[in-house]
């Protein structure tokens, strides 16, 4: 438990004791997201100040960001994952971003692409969210259904069985399509 | 059935098996496709850590869940937070923290301020200003210390008075001069 309710009062109002005990639990679980996270981007040697800037966001404006948790909603540790990630991933997300102006980048790569109609007929419920999310986590993020499964919590076999529906409503769908 | 494409397999009877064709089907559905709206989502809003906190506990059930599960297969930086977020929380936290941070990170919050210690008439004030019987007592105080005061002021005038009397040879009455009129 890196944070009892009475320990989150304490911290809420300031106490410097209550801080410091904070530090020496949260650091773990923060350092570790943020270095799992820049680690395959060859970014390792920034993980000390990012995990440091999570701290920042945690305490800044009279612990603002902080005050969001709401422990009948989540773990604290879970929720503490999710910012340092967040935090991780913008970093590299700026570090990413393009020094270029508008002007000096080429016409052709600013052009958007015309949508397909056909793309713009998908009704609503041909899909579940979960079965959306299946698709997604395994053709595009390149999941195996054991990590999709992992990922969502769920038995692999839901993975498949999901994938499977998924399909199979895709490709009647699109046969009428063609078909009409 | 293994999919040479793809190299993987799933499901042993191969009707689950992803091919090429399927990835190319999901792409083509996959910007036209889509879920119930995220409960209080703005777009192009970062979904809310404490929402998605809650669904990697498990405990997002019903339309909200539907609805994150939606915003998920539908945003890629929703999505990428998530797969982040869920591979942190399974490899556990990392002990071996610099100690730099550490430090660093205690810094952030100072001690509060220890109060400078007052001096007599500041006591003696905060004493009057205290509500109730502190207030009396505080105001007893300066009182007594107003009458100590005068006494000893009023003897050092009647002794200075007594002095200049013997020296012009006459005697001094307190508030009556024998030289003057009547009163009325």
């Amino acid at each position: 438990m890196i944070l009892e309710d009475h320990e989150l009062e304490r911290l809420l109002a300031g106490e410097k004791a209550a801080w410091d005990r904070f530090v020496a639990r949260a650091a773990p679980v923060i350092f570790g997201a943020v270095r799992r996270r820049l680690e395959p981007a060859g970014r390792l040697a920034d993980a000390e100040d990012v995990a440091q800037d999570v701290f920042i966001k945690l305490c800044k404006t009279d612990y603002r960001v902080l005050k969001t948790y709401d422990p009948a909603r989540a773990r604290f540790s879970t929720w503490l994952t999710v910012i340092a990630s967040t935090t991780a991933i913008d970093h590299l997300r700026r570090l990413k971003k393009p020094a270029d102006s508008l002007d000096v980048v080429p016409e052709a790569e600013l052009s958007v692409e015309a949508k397909e109609p056909a793309w713009l007929k998908i009704p609503p419920d041909l899909l579940s969210p979960r079965q959306a999310l299946v698709l997604e986590l395994l053709y595009q993020k390149d999941l195996t259904p054991a990590e999709a499964a992992e990922t969502l919590g769920v038995d692999p076999q839901t993975v498949r069985s999901m994938h499977h529906k998924a399909l199979t409503r895709l490709r009647a769908h699109f046969s009428e399509e063609t078909e009409g | 059935m293994i999919d040479d494409r793809l190299g993987r397999v799933i499901g042993e009877k191969g009707e689950t098996a992803m091919t090429a064709e399927d990835r190319a089907l999901w792409r083509r559905a996959r910007d036209g496709w889509t879920g119930p709206v995220e409960v209080g989502a703005e777009e192009g809003a970062e979904v809310d850590p404490l929402l998605l906190a809650a669904y990697l506990d498990g405990r997002l059930d019903g339309e909200e869940g539907a609805a994150l599960e939606a915003r998920l297969a539908a945003d890629p930086a929703a999505l990428d937070l998530m797969i982040a977020s869920r591979e942190a929380l399974a490899a556990g936290p990392d002990e071996a923290v610099p100690e730099a941070l550490l430090r660093r990170a205690e810094g952030l919050v100072r001690p509060a301020p220890v109060p400078p210690r007052k001096g007599l008439f500041a006591t003696l004030a905060a004493a009057v200003m205290m509500p109730g019987q502190a207030a009396w007592v505080g105001f007893a105080a300066v009182l007594m210390l107003a009458s100590v005061a005068g006494f000893e002021l009023g003897q050092t005038g009647l002794d200075n008075a007594a002095m200049v009397a013997s020296m012009l040879g006459r005697e001094v009455t307190l508030g009556l001069d024998p030289l003057a009129g009547p009163l009325l």
